[in-house]
């Protein structure tokens, strides 16, 4: 009931004149509990932090509950944050220290691409097919450390400038370019032979 | 095929990156996300303190007002006439004044010559 009315209303909320406010605007208005001003906020933020909770999480069925929780972290308190332009920043950084977290706790078993990436003994080609290499590369990265996977992840798949993303990441450029470097070799070492079987397999798809 | 061609170069890491899944948002999410934010927002709403009952209607109510408003009226009417013995003395001699009788009020002169050592 609640969700389905939630469903009617919030497209409602979102195009209401907050659509076009500033973040700084919808932040205040969330400080004042206007739920419509922090729909807006939602919609404009929800994608960018569950993709990198689930690049993170290794696509953990939990990376839902984590972006969620994310939000609503921001949501108690929203004027904990001092400026608006890093608002993207810090939902990231929240939701990624919220995966880090619950995952130290309870490690990464259940995942559907945890298989083992090392095992070469099926052939790519055999396998076939983009999925394949997709599911491949996405246990590879499930299995980097926590700080270059998020290094990775900001600068490759969201696409983040090196200084963007050690700014997100509260680490200076050079760390940064560092944890990248380690996340590629450690990404080429874990791949070995595999990896030019991927790219064929690649090709011929 | 030797060890140098098994390490993938950059531009070949990049490829197979780009390759990776891409996270699909699951249908409904924000929208869940706003039914959670609703209730956090309900459950941390404060209840005021709920009013005492008024006292109930009825003769009694007045009751206590009534008694403390005339005390108060009666202290006021006393405090304007000066100490209670001067009203008292004022009182008799209005009533003498206006008797025709040689004698005051009954009683009056048994209080002027009433001696406390004989008194039984």
């Amino acid at each position: 009931m609640g969700a389905v009315l939630a469903i009617r209303i919030l497209p409602v909320l979102a195009s209401s004149n907050w659509g076009t406010a500033s973040d700084a605007v919808l932040l205040d208005a969330s400080a004042r509990r206007v739920q419509a001003a922090f729909a807006v906020l939602v919609s404009r933020y929800y994608k960018d932090v569950y993709r990198v909770v689930w690049r993170i999480s290794g696509g953990h069925a939990d990376s839902e509950d984590i972006a969620q929780e994310a939000f609503l972290r921001l949501w108690a308190k929203p004027e904990q944050l001092r400026e608006a332009k890093a608002l993207k920043g810090w939902l990231l950084r929240v939701a990624s220290n919220l995966v880090m977290d619950r995952f130290r706790k309870k490690p990464l078993q259940d995942l559907d691409t945890a298989f083992d990436v090392v095992d070469g003994a099926a052939s790519a080609d055999e396998q076939m097919g983009l999925a394949y290499v997709s599911k491949t590369m996405d246990a590879a990265i499930a299995q980097l450390p926590d700080r270059q996977k998020l290094a990775l992840t900001f600068v490759h798949f969201e696409q983040m400038t090196n200084i963007a993303a050690a700014a997100h990441m509260e680490i200076s450029v050079d760390a940064l370019e560092s944890l990248l470097a380690r996340a590629r070799r450690g990404l080429k070492e874990c791949l070995g032979p595999q990896g030019t079987q991927l790219l064929r397999a690649m090709e011929k798809d | 095929m030797t060890g140098k061609d098994m390490i993938l170069s950059e531009e070949e890491l990049d490829g197979l990156l780009d390759a990776a899944g891409v996270p699909e948002i699951p249908w409904g999410a924000e929208q869940r996300l706003m039914v959670r934010v609703a209730s956090e927002s309900l459950n941390n709403v404060v209840p005021f303190p709920q009013r005492a009952k008024p006292a109930p209607a009825g003769v009694w109510r007045w009751q206590m007002p009534a008694a403390l408003a005339a005390s108060l009226m009666l202290g006021i009417w006393l405090g304007t006439q000066g100490p209670v013995s001067n009203a008292v003395a004022a009182a008799t001699e209005s009533a003498m004044l206006g008797s025709d009788s040689d004698f005051g009020p009954a009683g009056i002169d048994e209080i002027g010559s009433f001696d406390a050592d004989n008194a039984t």
